[in-house]
């Protein structure tokens, strides 16, 4: 017979494991639920949707491991979203000094959203707890969630180049690869429902860099293509939330200069997938007494 | 007070009547300096007050300089610089950023190699850029979302309806059948859709880039319309929001499809300021296909 284990116990195993990285991160960590309550099981996932809760309630999962914070709260490094502010019968979500106005305005726009307040009553009722592990994976694996984008992709990466402190990761492809068919790929193994193109969709593609998340800030989108042999970008998305003032702006501008590159876009949850279920295998590592599933969320857009 | 439908057909007619004209006068001396003015008080005397701002005013090149053409945009792009230059035009106004940051910041990408070849043709061809942006969205008619909804075939609704932007009611029409309409009335492929096709919507409403303005349009209207946005928070509340029986929708179309309409319409608004000089209006574009070649 297996020893109980707590959600608070598994924080402690991850937060070992990845050097507490957690405490600087914000909306990172616990962020709904208690606990204390023991593990039944694990579900980790990109987004904590309803769709995935639901699921992990039919299952006996009691514990949501997620990329992104159940109440779409991304966020950023200074404030500590806790479970107790949630909890309260009238949320007063505030936000710390030093915060975005960005996060400012999100943050006072889902107090009291119906959504926002039927997902949390869904999670205490049934006895969830939320940990969001996003910033603090990324910051102990730096290249983690690009390289096993690439591999997704069907694309080597060399172990050399995932252990550099960098985001992205760049590939070679000898045979070349056309848009055309990374297109299909996006769809097919990532389940992107609107891969889009940024430059010469009939380009042939021989040196990809590849970037989880988003191509922003545009002066790490400035620094990779510092690589002249580079001729093809593939990530999730373009700005962080906006994109004629980021690296979408700036990709068009270095497309002007004249330079053979063309960027893709598969989604950013898409994006992310391939690294949450390798995340999911390293967390199982982690956690032997406890049944880790990987539960993929699903990309939610598409094109008409 | 709003753009109506003949300002709005005089608008688009003045700018394609004149994008040609006036080459024979371009010796007319005015300087940079002196057209934003002009527009200024054109601005003030239809109650838009100039007011300090960080984004609007001279980006990049010399005020003084004697404009021979103008070219109006939504984005100063290198590539719409480049078409600018090959029509003889180097006074160059834009809604949005130059060099790829809100307030064109001079320490962003400061020594990039992009940055450097943008500023060395800029100097090279004697342009001047100024930014209009946050006086143009003060602009009394609001241009830039009624434009867009002008070009949507929804001006009547829009002001049957009191016009609000956060809740437009519309002909039933099915979801995705709403997103291969706005696809054909923008001209772009690029339009992503959150929700379920088959979704009857009644009321549309349009929201600013960020989850927190899209909220009260999804509180109130079947669908928000929005030109670009994070997918990790607004896609995953919609997403949510229908999970949970709630029928809504989001269209994510690209911010110069939402917004380059009113500039378009304030490129016509302001061609009486610049005649007889060279004048054109310069599309953008959509940064976005959907297909590979």
């Amino acid at each position: 017979m297996r020893t109980p284990i707590t959600a608070r116990t598994v924080e402690t195993l991850l937060n070992a494991a990845l050097g507490n990285q957690m405490a600087v991160a914000r909306y990172e960590g616990l962020c709904v639920g208690d606990s204390m309550q023991t593990v039944t099981g694990v579900a980790v996932c990109y987004a904590p949707t309803v769709s995935i809760l639901r699921q992990a309630i039919a299952s006996r999962q009691n514990l949501i491991i997620a990329r992104e914070h159940p109440f779409y709260l991304h966020g950023g490094p200074f404030y500590a979203y806790t479970s107790e502010s949630l909890l309260r019968e009238d949320p007063v979500i505030g936000v710390g000094p030093g915060n975005s106005d960005r996060d400012m305005y999100v943050v006072d726009g889902l107090a009291g959203d119906p959504v926002v307040t039927a997902k949390r009553k869904m999670i205490l009722d049934a006895g969830l707890v939320i940990y969001r592990y996003g910033a603090a994976w990324d910051e102990d694996r730096p290249a983690a969630q690009s390289a096993a984008l690439a591999r997704a992709l069907g694309f080597t990466v060399s172990p050399e180049q995932e252990g550099r402190r960098r985001r992205c990761v760049v590939c070679d492809v000898e045979a070349g690869m056309t848009i055309a068919t990374l297109m299909t790929i996006a769809r097919t193994q990532l389940k992107s429902g609107a891969a889009r193109v940024v430059g010469n969709g009939g380009a042939m593609v021989r040196r990809p860099a590849v970037l989880a998340g988003e191509s922003d800030p545009r002066e790490a989108l400035a620094e990779m293509l510092s690589d002249p042999l580079i001729d093809c970008v593939i990530t999730g998305a373009g700005g962080i939330s906006d994109e004629v003032d980021g690296s979408i702006a700036y990709f068009r501008d270095v497309l002007a200069t004249g330079r053979r590159i063309v960027m893709l876009t598969v989604g950013y949850g898409p994006s992310h997938e391939p690294g949450v279920r390798e995340m999911a295998d390293a967390l199982r590592m982690m956690l032997p007494d406890l049944n880790v599933n990987y539960v993929p969320s699903g990309d939610p857009s598409w094109i008409a | 007070m709003t753009v109506d439908r003949r300002q709005f057909a005089q608008a688009v007619g003045a700018i394609i009547g004149c994008a040609f004209a006036g080459a024979a006068f371009a010796s007319t001396a005015m300087t940079a300096a002196d057209l934003v003015e002009r527009i200024k008080a054109k601005l003030l005397a239809e109650g838009t007050k100039w007011q300090p701002s960080y984004t609007d005013g001279f980006k990049v090149g010399d005020p003084a300089t004697i404009v021979k053409g103008v070219a109006v945009t939504f984005e100063a792009t290198l590539d719409v610089l480049q078409q600018a230059v090959a029509r003889g035009f180097n006074f160059i106004i834009c809604h949005e950023a130059v060099f790829w940051a809100g307030f064109d910041a001079p320490q962003i990408l400061k020594g990039d190699p992009i940055r450097l070849a943008k500023e060395a043709f800029v100097r090279e061809h004697g342009l001047v850029i100024w930014r209009l942006h946050d006086h143009m969205h003060r602009m009394q008619p609001e241009p830039v979302i009624s434009s867009l909804l002008h070009e949507l075939g929804w001006t009547p609704y829009y002001e049957k309806g009191g016009r609000r932007f956060d809740h437009i009611e519309v002909p039933e029409i099915q979801l995705g059948r709403l997103a291969s309409h706005m696809q054909t009335k923008l001209g772009t492929a690029n339009v992503v859709v959150v929700g379920d096709p088959g979704m009857p919507v009644r009321s549309v409403g349009v929201g600013i880039h960020i989850l927190s303005t899209l909220l009260p349009v999804l509180h109130k209207s079947d669908v928000v319309i929005v030109g670009e946005t994070s997918e990790y928070d607004s896609f995953e509340y919609v997403r949510d929001a229908v999970a949970l029986g709630q029928k809504k929708g989001l269209i994510r179309i690209s911010h110069e499809r939402l917004e380059e309409w009113g500039v378009r319409y304030f490129a016509a608004w302001a061609r009486p300021l610049i005649a007889p000089l060279p004048f054109a209006w310069l599309s953008t574009g959509d940064a976005f296909s959907i297909q590979a070649a």
